[in-house]
C-alpha cells in the first residue's frame, strides 16, 4: 500500500497516477483497434480527451456550487489544483455528454463503437484497480494464504489483484474477439458479462461491501448484470 | 455476414449457469458474522480514526484524540520545514476561528517544541497543536506525505483526507460542512 510515491524526487498521488495511466493507455488501445471496426481512431482520441477535460471542469464547477458558501470569499480558490475538490455526479454525466456528442456530431455512435472501446474500457478499470491496490480500498477478508497483503495490520486478501488478474484476461481476450466478425455490440455485451461474473467471483472475498438480505449488494447486483448481458447477446444476433 | 452466436441458445443456457453458479456463490460466500475488521479504526475515509495521546505544544498536557468525540475534528499533520504546510496555517487558523464547533488539530512531525513555538509565534497562530516527537502518530496514520488533513467527523469517523496542499480556506469549511 502506497497512496503517495516519490517520482523524480516528487510526491505523487499514486491513485491518481495509476488511474491516469490505465485511462491514457485504454485511449490509446481503442483508439489504435478501432480501424478494425471501420471508425476513425482519432475521433475517439478526441471524445476521450475533451470529454475527460469537461468532465474535471465540470466536477470542480459541481463542488464550488455546492460549497459555495464557503467559496464565496474567495471564489479564486475555485481554481486551485486539488483532486480533492470534485464532485463525480457533476462530472461524469458531463464528460459523458461530451465525449457522447462528439462520436455522434462524427457519427460513430452506433454499437459497433462499444466493441472498440470494451478493451479500452478494460485497461480504464485496470488503472483503477491499480489505485484500489496503492490505496488500500477495497480490503479482503482475512486470510492466513501465502500470497495475502498486509492491509491495515492484518493479512487478507488482495481483492485488487484478483480484480487485475480477471482484467488481464479480459482485455486481451476482448482485443482478440474485435477481430471476428461478430454482430455489432456482441463483443461490449460479452466483456460486461465476463466483468460481472468476475466481480461476482471476486467480491466473495472482500470486507468492505454493503449487504442487502445477508448477501453482498455488489455480487447480487453483478449476477443480475452478467445474466442481462448474456440475454442481450441473444437477442442481438437474432435481430441481427 | 455476422457469425451467428445463438446457434443452439448457448447464450440464454450461459445466463442461466451464470445465475445459478454466481447465486450459488454469492449465497455461500455471504459474510457469516459482521465483515471482519471492516469497521476497524484505520486511517481510511469510511473508519473510525484511530485514537491517539500526544502532549499539547501550549502546556505539555496530553491531547487525547477521543476526547474531541462529538466535535468534526481537522487533523493536519505538519512540519516548519514543509512549504505547503507554512502556507496552509493561515487558512487553518481563520477555520478555527470561523467555525468554533469545529477542532482544528496539527500534529507536527518529530520537531522540537523550541522550534515550533517559535513558528507558531511569528505567524500568530493559536490552534492545538500536539507534538508527535517520535513519529508515532505518523506511522499509525501511515502519512507519507506532508501535509496530510483528516477530516473526522462528530461519531469519530474519517470521511475525507488531502493529500498535499496548501489547503485553501475554502476547502477545508467545504470539506468540514459534511462533518457537521
Amino acid at each position: 500500500m502506497a497512496p503517495i510515491i516519490q517520482v523524480f524526487g516528487f510526491s505523487v498521488q499514486a491513485g491518481p497516477l495509476a488511474t491516469l495511466v490505465g485511462f491514457v493507455a485504454g485511449l490509446w488501445l481503442s483508439s489504435r483497434l478501432a480501424a478494425l471496426r471501420h471508425l476513425d481512431g482519432g475521433v475517439i482520441n478526441d471524445a476521450g480527451f475533451y470529454g475527460a477535460l469537461a468532465g474535471l471542469i465540470a466536477a470542480r464547477a459541481g463542488y464550488v456550487v455546492v460549497y459555495w458558501p464557503a467559496y464565496a470569499t474567495e471564489p479564486l480558490s475555485a481554481l486551485m489544483p486539488s483532486l480533492t475538490a470534485l464532485l463525480p455526479w457533476t462530472g461524469w454525466p458531463a464528460g459523458l455528454a461530451v465525449a457522447g456528442w462528439i462520436v455522434w456530431r462524427k457519427g460513430l455512435l452506433r454499437a459497433g463503437l462499444f466493441d472498440v472501446l470494451a478493451p479500452g474500457v478494460a485497461l480504464l478499470a485496470m488503472g483503477l484497480a491499480g489505485a484500489a491496490l496503492l490505496n488500500g480500498e477495497s480490503p479482503g477478508q482475512p486470510t492466513t494464504l501465502p500470497w495475502a497483503v498486509t492491509i491495515w495490520g492484518e493479512s487478507r486478501h488482495p481483492v485488487p489483484v484478483y480484480e487485475l488478474a480477471a482484467l488481464a484476461v479480459i482485455a486481451p481476450g476482448c482485443a482478440r474477439l474485435l477481430r471476428r466478425d461478430l454482430p455489432p455490440g456482441a463483443l461490449a455485451l460479452a466483456a460486461l458479462a465476463a466483468y460481472a461474473f468476475a466481480r461476482v467471483v471476486i467480491d466473495g472475498f472482500r470486507a468492505d461491501v454493503p449487504l442487502l438480505a445477508g448477501m453482498r449488494v455488489t455480487q447480487l447486483a453483478g449476477v443480475v448484470v452478467c445474466a442481462t448481458a448474456l440475454l442481450m447477446i441473444e437477442r442481438l444476433t437474432i435481430d441481427d | 455476414m455476422a457469425a451467428k452466436l445463438n446457434g443452439a441458445g448457448w447464450t440464454r443456457r450461459l445466463a442461466l449457469l451464470a445465475i445459478l453458479a454466481g447465486g450459488a456463490w454469492t449465497w455461500i460466500s455471504r459474510p457469516q458474522a459482521p465483515q471482519a475488521g471492516a469497521d476497524a479504526p484505520a486511517a481510511r475515509v469510511g473508519a473510525f480514526a484511530p485514537d491517539f495521546t500526544l502532549p499539547a505544544l501550549e502546556d505539555g498536557r496530553p491531547l487525547r484524540l477521543s476526547d474531541f468525540r462529538g466535535r468534526a475534528v481537522v487533523i493536519n499533520f505538519w512540519a516548519t520545514w514543509c512549504p505547503p504546510c507554512r502556507v496552509e496555517m493561515p487558512a487553518l487558523q481563520q477555520a478555527q476561528r470561523d467555525m468554533p464547533d469545529v477542532v482544528v488539530l496539527g500534529v507536527n512531525q518529530q520537531e522540537s517544541a523550541d522550534n515550533v513555538s517559535r513558528f507558531m509565534r511569528e505567524q500568530g497562530l493559536d490552534f492545538p497543536i500536539a507534538l508527535d516527537t517520535a513519529g508515532e502518530v505518523n506511522r499509525l496514520y501511515r502519512v507519507r506525505a506532508l501535509p496530510t488533513t483528516c477530516f473526522v467527523d462528530r461519531s469519530g469517523v474519517i470521511r475525507d483526507i488531502v493529500y498535499g496542499g496548501p489547503l485553501t480556506r475554502a476547502l477545508i469549511e467545504s470539506k468540514v460542512s459534511g462533518l457537521r
